[in-house]
């Protein structure tokens, strides 16, 4: 039983991350309806530049995070600007293709520069250590991370649901062309749009940092199927649904993993795409209301 | 009532793919006015509405709108000089609640207090918006739609409001309060270009007509003169 | 004599036949290994590319799962051409005798790996095709991911991440141009063809082939078998090359350099299938060395691995930006479009 316990805390932290990563996908899914296949990239240039800052340049751990999610959004800007608006109206194949080259473009480029070995994460001394419940651990970095999972989700709700440039973001997810027409400005709303996802992006590699203290080139690859799976499982462009489904496929994983026989724990993949072909079959629009038409 | 001109297209040429659907099509409205655009399907009344808004670049022509040229601003920008859309087939945001939408449409306002004033109004306008207003708007009917259509145009106190086909697949008494919020919108200040198949209606309460053939203005004139032209009584009211 | 289409010009007539396989006769003397290994590189490139362009060109049937049809098909021809020896005694495979204990030419591990190959891309088509859009792709992606995930976590069965070796040495400029012209032959007969016709019809508009009388799935999972059937062959002989089977050479990585080959050619195009082989491999090759590092003016540049791989990313892009429809476009090369390209570039 403390078994199980202590595999949803873990699942929860994971999830947390998943969440992140899911809320800020689904945002440029749902409202530019952009499958962004370079979000994992983005997510890692945050946890590299915010590895860089603590470990290189030796800055203080507030610091490091708030430049580790200032690199993300300069990373997805640069994303859009070079791979999306050029291709803009272009066609989802077209853009898929610009998307996935953007990808293994950055993620190449990394391994060249940085190798694809795992670099140190160090996590500030207030994070450190645990609570002991009986049997059970509750490490103060898990519930760092469900803080800001809990805190940052309620501001994106805030943001999304009452702020004027929320209606517009959804209103545009909807009908983009009927949204022009009431003044909106698209264009300025995807900008938007990328700098808010690229930011979660960005607190996601944070988390990441802190939670498993080691970063590497290649750490977007999977998490970025899992943030889409996560949107689908939330019903595209809804942020809430991100989430929940990314905390759905966080502790689903974790448990799937802890009780799978040891030879098999490479399998971990499957998971995930277990859960797409289930969702696909039986809800595709997903848990809760999509934001698309 | 002002004769100053409020907008103004002159020579219009514009369409999707090889073959232009508007040909040279001129058309006026002066402030204050409500003008309105007969004709039948398929003709490119929408096509005239959607490149005055800028979703459409015309190939030849100038729009003019309070002297300014717009033929080529997009669609945002021509939103925020005071030009309104309340589109064919409503176009309502389907994922948003009713009062959402309306907050969409007020979009351009600067102010709270703005916003609540021509909140207030809508909702006295159309007092089955404000009981619905929490509703999701996907899930109103037909009539409800319009209603929401419509308020949402007016949130922005638009100096001219482009309406397509508002009273298509309405019962006969929401056709009526269309009619009647048109005319109490047009008192209050707001200009309106009207695209209607309901001919009787929309002369009824315009002051000027245009009437569309093949993307040209085939006819035009005061509204009393084209409900008394023998052409238009035949095709257009049906009365032979 | 009637000038008509390029290449299957060539093939209806024994001269043309006879040209090229006094060509290959020849190359194959006297190429050195280099140059040799890059001319059968080309090869194989071309058959992946063209039979990709049947799903992702043609049929606009977007996978990236090729990858995993390839290692499918791999390691159904490998483990019958391994030596005996290295799978009992050196890998200690848990698989039955009767692969174990046997050795088997190159032309029954093609057609059985090929087979292979084209089944589980069927049986991978038949649930994805039901989706949608991003969907599919995304399920082609999965695929992808799962098959090298499951060679590299079964070591009994597939020697896991280590991969295998001590292939024996059967691919050559026979096998490979050989089946390239094959295929590539195939290709151009199919365009022609009802079926090619209803493959492209599907790319086109979906909806407006149904209503033509298109058994939509029927076909299809015909363009899935056919294009996974060569693709598996594809990897065979590369594999049989390279004379090592490592899992993670099948990952996105060499989807994206097939993938890229298509769209620098024209996607829909054949003869663009080939030119994109040409380029890709010429690229790769050419940047191969610079990879490792090397001097220049005494400076010593370090390794840069993935440069290649980030380069073609740069260039898709690009091209994409620029001229989205490729080097050919949707049409294939003639020698009558060439003639007419040519004379109408003179003055006068």
């Amino acid at each position: 039983m403390t078994y199980f316990i202590q595999q949803m805390l873990n699942g929860v932290c994971w999830g947390s991350i998943l969440g992140m990563l899911g809320a800020g996908y689904t945002m440029t899914f749902g409202i530019i309806g952009l499958v962004n296949f370079a979000h994992g990239e983005i997510f890692m240039a945050g946890a590299f530049a915010a590895y860089f800052a603590l470990h290189v340049a030796g800055l203080p751990f507030g610091v490091a995070a708030l430049l580790g999610i200032l690199g993300a959004i300069a990373i997805g800007l640069l994303v859009e600007r070079i791979a999306f608006r050029p291709v803009r109206g272009s066609g989802m194949i077209t853009l898929f293709i610009t998307s996935f080259a953007a990808s293994i473009g950055i993620r190449t480029l990394f391994v060249m520069l940085f190798t694809d070995r795992a670099k140190p994460f160090s996590m500030p001394a207030f994070l450190k250590g645990a609570y002991l419940i009986g049997d059970l651990f509750i490490f103060k970095k898990t519930i760092a991370v469900v803080i800001v999972l809990v805190v940052v989700g309620a501001l994106l709700m805030y943001l999304v649901k009452k702020t004027k440039t929320g209606i517009a973001m959804r209103a545009m997810s909807y009908d983009s062309e009927t949204a022009q027409s009431m003044g909106i400005n698209t264009e300025k709303i995807i900008i938007i749009t990328f700098i808010i996802a690229s930011a979660l992006a960005g607190v996601a590699a944070i988390m990441w940092g802190v939670s498993y203290g080691r970063i590497r080139s290649s750490m977007g690859m999977m998490p970025v199927v899992d943030a889409f799976i996560a949107s689908v499982i939330g019903g595209l462009g809804n942020v809430f649904g991100a989430i929940v489904g990314g905390l759905i496929l966080g502790i689903g994983e974790t448990l799937f993993v802890a009780y799978l026989p040891p030879e098999l724990i490479g399998l971990r993949t499957l998971f995930v795409w277990i859960v797409l072909f289930i969702i696909i079959i039986v809800k595709p629009s997903g848990l809760f209301r999509a934001n698309v038409k | 009532m002002s004769t100053e001109l409020l907008l103004e297209l002159s020579g219009v040429t514009a369409g999707y793919g090889k073959m232009p659907v508007l040909h040279g099509v001129s058309i006026k409205c002066h402030r204050g006015e409500i003008v309105t655009l007969l004709g039948a399907n398929g003709v490119g009344k929408t096509t005239t509405l959607r490149t005055i808004l800028g979703q459409l670049k015309p190939r030849d022509g100038e729009i003019k709108f309070n002297g300014a040229d717009i033929t080529r601003l997009p669609p945002h920008k021509t939103a925020a000089l005071g030009v309104a859309h309340s589109p064919e087939g409503r176009n309502i945001f389907g994922n948003l609640t009713v009062i959402e939408n309306l907050r969409a449409g007020a979009h351009l306002l600067k102010t709270r207090k703005e916003l609540k004033e021509h909140l207030d109004r809508v909702y006295s306008m159309f007092p089955r918006l404000k009981e619905r207003r929490t509703q999701i708007a996907g899930s109103l009917s037909g009539g409800e739609q319009q209603m929401l259509a419509m308020g949402r145009a007016l949130m922005s106190n638009p100096r001219l409001m482009l309406l397509d086909e508002p009273s298509l697949g309405l019962a006969p008494q929401l056709v009526k309060l269309v009619a009647d919020t048109l005319t109490e919108v047009n008192r209050t200040g707001t200009s309106v270009l009207l695209v209607e198949q309901n001919a009787r209606l929309a002369l009824e309460i315009s002051r000027y007509g245009y009437v569309m053939e093949k993307g040209a203005i085939a006819l035009e004139g005061n509204a009393k003169e084209l409900g008394a032209n023998e052409q238009v009584k035949k095709v257009y009211l049906g009365i032979a | 004599m009637r000038v008509r289409e390029g290449f299957t010009a060539v093939a209806r007539y024994p001269i043309g036949i006879g040209l090229v396989v006094l060509v290959l006769f020849l190359l194959d003397r006297s190429l050195p290994g280099f140059w040799l290994t890059l001319f059968l590189l080309f090869g194989i490139n071309t058959i992946l590319a063209v039979s990709l362009n049947i799903t992702n060109g043609w049929a606009n049937l977007f996978s990236i799962g090729h990858g995993g049809i390839m290692l499918a098909g791999g390691y159904a021809a490998a483990l019958f051409t391994l030596p005996v020896f290295f799978k009992v005694d050196i890998i200690g495979l848990h698989l039955p005798g009767w692969i174990l204990n046997v050795q088997i030419p190159f032309l029954p591990a093609l057609l059985l790996g090929g087979v292979v190959g084209s089944i589980v891309g069927i049986l991978l088509a038949l649930p994805a095709l039901r989706l949608r859009g991003i969907y599919f792709i995304l399920v082609t992606l999965g695929f992808n991911l799962i098959m090298v995930s499951i060679a590299e976590n079964l070591p009994n069965y597939t020697n896991g991440a280590m991969g295998l070796r001590q292939f024996p040495l059967y691919t050559n400029v026979w096998w490979v141009w050989g089946i390239a012209f094959l295929v590539i032959y195939i290709a151009l007969r199919l365009r022609k063809s009802y079926i090619g016709r209803a493959f492209i019809a599907i790319g086109r508009d979906q909806e407006l082939a149904e209503h033509m009388g298109i058994n939509l799935l029927k076909y299809k999972i015909y363009a899935f078998g056919l294009s996974t059937f060569f693709t598996a062959i594809g990897g065979i002989l590369w594999v049989h090359l390279i004379l090592n089977l490592f899992p993670n050479a099948f990952s996105l990585a060499l989807v994206f350099h097939v993938v890229t080959m298509i769209v620098i050619g024209g996607m829909g195009s054949v003869s663009g299938a080939v030119i994109g082989a040409a380029i890709i491999t010429g690229f790769t090759e050419v940047l191969a060395p610079i990879e490792e590092g090397f001097q220049v003016f005494g400076v010593q540049v370090p390794h840069l691995f993935g440069l290649t791989t980030l380069l073609l990313a740069v260039v898709l892009i690009l091209i994409l930006i620029l001229r989205p429809q490729g080097i050919m476009g949707e049409g294939e090369f003639s020698l009558q479009g060439l003639r007419k390209r040519l004379l109408r570039s003179k003055p006068g």
